[in-house]
């Protein structure tokens, strides 16, 4: 990392608060008051909406936006949304420490204020329970074991948007039988080559190494940037339509030859036949011969009929933390996550595992450390702009939700939802173990010791 | 990176020829783990790079009457592995574990951990070891502190010493030998490190036409219960926060010559005296360390945002104690 790329990139905004939260003794929350403040650096930053997700039915909330000279905002990973989940679900999981009542059940005694996507959420917080083994390492706040090493566990969820934006997608098939899928799309690491082509070789009816993506240049087609988890949705929906026209185009040029109408044709396992009847058939090879001299190149837009926005995410911690040293310890983290169809499964957990260890990292480490005597930024190294290491990490499990009631919603982004709630999961667990809140991220040892009165 | 000349000489006597008087005129490259940071961030701005690397007379790590002496160019990896070094000297192979990563400490010399810069950030951001502004007001006090000197900080230095090796070195009675123009000459490590008095003054106590030629650990030392316990955020390429290195004899129960060394915590490696004290003549227990604990920071003065250094200091002496009385617990 040379020290420009911290140094001008620009910051995420920040977010404090100070909250009030109010709730029944049976768990349900009936009131809260925030005044809450951040900076965007020079410029003003948009009021955050305090609580995230709960609908309260008494609610006053502030925001003062403070203008500084550290450089310019910059979009991370989920807008505002991990700040705001952060600013809510720990002063939640504080009142659930109050009452004193199981967080899990708290968040289900609220189910009536938690939006869209409680039906999700019900699902979600008995799986994540299970892979956690919730029901046993819970405690109430604060390990009682003997020692200075304290164990605890900690929950959040959040939800996202998704969606789609323009997408221009233009397939070609070539007499040869060869297939290419052109957009003027990005791979940023995150698989969307191989979901383009996943999704192109399917309608096809082609294995995936058929299917020739061409991505990462201006001259395909245009398809929007990748932000705000929506480039699955864009590309996903351009390729399955364009596709599905060039597809149209190629059983209109076969279906003579077979002597079928082009509607009752299929492409199957590198086949074009009937339906219901394989005999009347041509190897996709052979079908693509038809075509003559001619490719067939067809060209189309996304249509949102065919996706969805809005997903669901539960997430839990457990941590070990040395109450002499204030060193935090992530033992293991558990995230259940819905995207609705899932393309291609190790490309979305691997989405989920990354944004696990994102989370990891601003919740323990990252911290862009700003003189205010000569405004200078101090660490932007790898040495002291610190990032987890394999062995600080801990075991991940990962849980996506397929199946009725997820699949036929179409494809959802993944990017962003899951880097939602590991900063309150890990403040949460941090709490459980320790007894006390750790009222700031990243949670550091000074931080730590702080909070416990030891320094 | 400024330009300069590079000069990779066979023979001690040549190294020493090619330095200069001012700490400008030539810098020793050993793995240049450090020195290549500092050269490309502009923090030094050497004319000639001298690179000591084909030296014979400054590797290996030698056995005898007098002790173990572990020349300036033995990694910090053949350190940490070898064998005589891991049956008497645990502390040290503990201090040499955490350092970085196994490539740094595959690179990185002895001497070159002990003559590392520090690593405070207005250093490295190029306002000078004393981190002053332009009236010669230090940053640190005012500033961002929280990895600074709780110890030792009575101005104007406020740096911690980073080398993980001195401390465990130093708690274990270790010499340093230098060799200028003038020949070698044998110092305790312990005054090796200096507290800089004014900007024109450097961490150690070495000459600009100087080289750390070997380390010397007194056979003396040999029975020594040792220990080091660091404590760090992250488990790799992590800086201690604090360390402690301790070392002493047990005479039946009865601890005697118990050497406390701190280290991240002072401008040098802190050696705590008082702490040292208190232990002589008692037999260890866990109530016993924490008091030790606190003996060794009796007059930190934290800065602002440095408190919990003082905690994690009483903490890894108490532990570098009962890790010592119980090694491999
Ligand atoms: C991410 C990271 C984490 C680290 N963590 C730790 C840690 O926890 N603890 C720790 O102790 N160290 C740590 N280090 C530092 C590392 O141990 C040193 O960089 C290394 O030991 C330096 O050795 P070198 O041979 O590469 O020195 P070089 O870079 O070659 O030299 C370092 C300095 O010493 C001088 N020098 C070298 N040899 C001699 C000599 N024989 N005589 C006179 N002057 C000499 C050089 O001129 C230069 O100023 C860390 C480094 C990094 C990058």
């Amino acid at each position: 990392m040379r020290n420009p790329s911290p140094r001008e990139a620009g910051s995420r905004p920040t977010l404090y608060a100070r909250v009030k939260i109010a709730g029944k003794k049976d768990g349900t929350l009936t009131a809260w008051q925030s005044d809450a403040w951040g900076t965007s650096g020079p410029q003003a930053q948009s009021p955050l909406n305090l609580p995230y997700l709960f609908r309260v039915p008494n609610r006053l909330a502030n925001f003062t936006a403070v203008l500084t000279n550290t450089g310019p905002t910059r979009a991370w990973r989920a807008p505002n949304a991990p700040q705001q989940c952060y600013v809510t679900m720990c002063p939640f999981d504080d009142l659930a420490a109050k009452v004193p009542m199981d967080p899990v059940e708290m968040y289900r005694k609220n189910f009536p204020i938690l939006g869209a996507r409680v039906k999700e959420y019900a699902e979600q917080l008995t799986i994540a329970s299970e892979l956690m083994d919730w029901k046993s390492k819970w405690h109430p706040r604060g390990d009682t074991r003997p020692g200075p090493i304290k164990r605890g566990v900690g929950v959040a969820l959040h939800t996202w948007g998704g969606g789609g934006r323009s997408s221009t997608c233009q397939v070609r098939i070539n007499p040869d039988g060869s297939v290419e899928v052109s957009l003027g799309s990005q791979d940023l690491g995150t698989g969307n080559r191989t979901v383009i082509g996943i999704v192109a070789a399917e309608t096809l009816g082609l294995p995936l190494e058929m299917v020739h993506v061409n991505i990462g240049d201006s001259r395909y087609p245009p398809s929007g940037s990748s932000g705000g988890s929506t480039t699955v949705g864009s590309v996903s929906s351009s390729t399955r339509i364009t596709a599905t026209d060039a597809l149209n185009q190629l059983f209109a040029k076969v279906a003579p030859v077979l002597g079928v109408a082009a509607d009752r044709l299929e492409a199957t396992d590198s086949r074009i036949q009937a339906i219901n009847d394989s005999s009347k058939g041509l190897d996709w090879k052979q079908a693509c011969a038809k075509l003559g001299g001619t490719s067939i190149i067809a060209t189309n837009q996304m249509s949102r009929d065919i996706i969805s926005a809005g997903v669901g995410g539960v997430q839990m911690a457990e941590v070990s933390v040395d109450v002499d040293t204030g060193v935090i310890r992530v033992d293991k983290m558990v995230a259940v996550q819905d995207c609705g169809l899932v393309i291609n499964m190790t490309t979305a957990e691997s989405q989920v595992y990354g944004a696990l260890i994102f989370g990891i990292n601003y919740s323990l480490y990252e911290e862009k450390i700003m003189d205010q005597q000569t405004g200078r930024h101090l660490n932007p190294n790898m040495e002291f702009y610190k990032l987890a290491g394999m062995n600080d990490i801990g075991e991940l499990v990962v849980h996506m939700m397929t199946g009725p009631g997820y699949d036929e919603r179409g494809p959802i982004g993944l990017g962003e939802p899951p880097t939602v709630s590991p900063g309150p999961a890990l403040s949460n667990a941090v709490a459980n173990a320790i007894g006390v809140r750790v009222p700031e991220l990243p949670m550091t040892p000074d931080r730590v010791l702080a909070a416990l009165g030891k320094a | 990176m400024e330009n300069f000349e590079y000069a990779h000489p066979a023979k001690l006597k040549d190294a020493v020829g090619m330095l200069g008087v001012n700490w400008s005129d030539a810098a020793v490259l050993a793995g240049g783990t450090d020195l290549l940071s500092l050269m490309k961030d502009y923090v030094e701005k050497p004319k000639r790079v001298v690179n000591v690397k084909g030296i014979g007379e400054l590797e290996g790590i030698h056995t005898g009457k007098q002790g173990i002496t572990i020349g300036a160019l033995v990694s910090v990896e053949e350190l940490r592995t070898n064998s005589s070094i891991a049956k008497d000297f645990p502390s040290l192979v503990q201090a040499a574990a955490g350092i970085a990563s196994a490539q740094i400490r595959t690179m990185g010399t002895v001497a070159g951990d002990l003559c590392q810069r520090p690593r405070c950030w207005y250093f490295r951001n190029g306002f000078g070891l004393l981190a002053q502004d332009a009236d010669g007001k230090s940053l640190v006090p005012g500033g961002e502190n929280k990895y600074h000197a709780i110890l030792g900080n009575d101005g104007p230095a406020y740096f911690v010493s980073p080398s993980s090796l001195a401390p465990a070195l130093i708690a274990l009675g270790a010499s340093a030998t230098i060799t200028g123009p003038g020949g070698s000459r044998e110092i305790p490590l312990a005054n090796f490190f200096l507290i800089p008095g004014s900007a024109s003054e450097r961490e150690h106590a070495l000459k600009p036409n100087e080289i750390l030629t070997r380390i010397t650990i007194p056979a003396a030392s040999q029975g020594l219960s040792n220990a080091t316990y660091e404590v760090r955020q992250r488990q790799i390429l992590d800086w201690p926060l604090a360390t402690a290195s301790v070392a002493f004899r047990l005479d039946g129960s009865t601890i005697r010559s118990a050497r406390i060394v701190l280290g991240h915590v002072a401008p040098i490696p802190w050696s705590a005296t008082a702490a040292e004290t208190l232990i002589a003549g008692h037999s260890l227990s866990e109530d016993l360390s924490e008091q030790v604990g606190e003996a060794a920071v009796l007059g930190a003065r934290p800065l602002s945002q440095n408190k919990y250094k003082v905690q994690l200091a009483r903490v890894a002496v108490k532990r570098a104690l009962l890790a010592a009385r119980n090694p491999g617990a």
